[in-house]
């Protein structure tokens, strides 16, 4: 029996096969339950993807008209939401970012280094000032733990270290370093950005202490996982030097005002 | 209704000799066919999933051979859709366009204030689980968009199980959740 792919059975949910291809995929549904599965967690994404604004408006049109127009329509978006909104917290607190499950994250970062990262928001306030998060509790780790990559919960072994910055959090004190751990190959910055539309796209550009730029993306679209908004950029972790590094985020090329201004003090000590 | 009694232990036992297993297939059967009437009729799915094992129901305690009972089963919600696509279809129009409507209203709100609720209630609910289980479902769906297979199938080989069986995982507990959830809101409400 030839395998469904998941694909398949959006292009079903959504109404766009012919309707020849979506009678062949409706016999397998009712007469083959691993078919039928396939389609469940196909209606899930899409719903979670619907519930995160992640759709183009003609999908989430589609997804409204076909897939939530049952009765449990309206619930299972609200649980997605929360879904969604658990996934944040998660990832807030193990350092995985925004919308990223298991690539992700070194196993140090959840031990330590990460945990202090993923709490840190650099966001100037009105007066300039650098504002970070309280650490939460249970951040430090033993200096054993920070020595390698070890497998995650998962049993994931992780080579991206991942830098979600946030910009809702309290005035504090000295900024903790962002320490990339031993191993890390890929750094990715998730930095948070207020809600615009979703055709918008940003300007990013990372420089150095010297003000030199290590790194300048265009084009660049927003994303959006439990209601907070931000983009994404990645950077080989071999490029970042121990220092100051100052993150920019226009919101088109040619602006002279930045949408967002983030600082972060890097260290890579533990690298090899 | 009272028919529906009579004739259903007949389908059961057509559908497997042991009573377990027989209840477990029907209760398939009826999955398999409510996501397949979602796809044209999602208002009245559940509905015409039962009207249709009715009908195969009856006609199993009239006596009539059926082979292979999927295929049959397949063919009467066929017929059932189309009974139902020709009689009422501008009804069901307008039933789905106000599910629409109020689908609409509801994803342009704000503040949804039971999000909240709903948010603490899934909360808990997580905590309820095993951790291995929390912070697999909490993985399974925080992929999105085309990564979501690569990273399901990495997610499927480190655990040792293959896709199909990770995706049977997340629908139990996603299911388990959307529960437990409801009930904790229901249990709220009624405070």
């Amino acid at each position: 029996v030839d395998k469904v792919p998941i694909s398949a059975l959006t292009d079903l949910l959504l109404h766009k096969l012919s309707p020849a291809q979506a009678a062949l995929l409706e016999d397998r549904i009712v007469q083959d339950g691993e078919v039928a599965d396939l389609l469940e967690v196909a209606t899930h994404d899409l719903i979670d993807d619907y519930a995160a604004a992640r759709l183009d408006p003609e999908d989430a049109r589609r997804v409204e008209e076909h897939v939530l127009a049952t009765p449990d329509g309206p619930a299972r978006v609200v649980f997605a939401r929360a879904l969604s909104q658990q996934q944040v917290k998660n990832a807030a607190s193990i350092g995985r970012g925004f919308g990223n499950p298991h690539s992700p994250i070194l196993p140090v970062a959840l031990a330590a280094s990460a945990l202090i990262i993923a709490a840190l928001v650099l966001l100037p306030g009105r007066d300039g000032v650098l504002r970070r998060a309280p650490t939460p509790p249970g951040t430090a780790a033993p200096e054993a733990t920070r020595s390698r990559p070890s497998p995650n919960e998962n049993g994931l072994a992780d080579s991206v270290f991942t830098v979600a910055l946030l910009s809702s959090q309290t005035r504090g004190a000295a900024l903790p370093p962002v320490d990339i751990p031993s191993g890390a190959s890929l750094v990715r910055i998730q930095c948070e950005i207020p809600p615009a539309g979703s055709d918008s796209r940003y300007h990013l550009t990372l420089k150095d202490e010297v003000n030199d730029t290590v790194l300048s993306l265009d084009a660049l679209r927003s994303r959006q996982v439990g209601g907070i908004h931000f983009i994404e950029a990645s950077i080989e972790a071999s490029r970042l030097r121990p220092g100051r590094y100052r993150l920019t985020v226009y919101s088109d090329v040619h602006s002279a005002i930045p949408t967002v201004e983030q600082e972060f003090d890097l260290q890579t000590k533990n690298r090899n | 209704m009272k028919e529906r009694v009579l004739h259903l232990p007949r389908l059961l036992v057509r559908l497997d000799e042991n009573p377990g297993r027989a209840g477990s297939r029907y209760e398939e059967l009826r999955r398999r066919l409510i996501l397949f009437f979602r796809l044209k009729q999602p208002a009245d799915a559940e509905q015409l999933a039962d009207e249709v094992l009715d009908r195969v129901a009856r006609r199993v305690a009239e006596g009539l051979e059926i082979l292979k009972i999927e295929a049959y089963v397949l063919g009467v919600a066929r017929f059932v859709l189309r009974e139902q696509e020709g009689t009422a279809q501008s009804a069901a129009r307008a039933l789905s366009d106000l599910a629409r409507e109020q689908q609409i209203e509801m994803s342009d709100a704000p503040a949804d204030p039971s999000s909240e609720e709903h948010q603490e209630a899934l909360g808990r609910c997580l905590e309820e689980l095993t951790p291995a289980d929390r912070s697999m479902i909490l993985n399974y769906y925080a992929a999105e968009g085309s990564g979501r297979i690569n990273q399901r199938q990495t997610m499927a080989r480190k655990l040792g199980i293959n896709l199909n069986a990770l995706h049977n995982r997340a629908l139990r507990l996603r299911k388990q959740l959307e529960q437990c959830v409801a009930r904790r809101t229901h249990q709220a409400r009624e405070r």
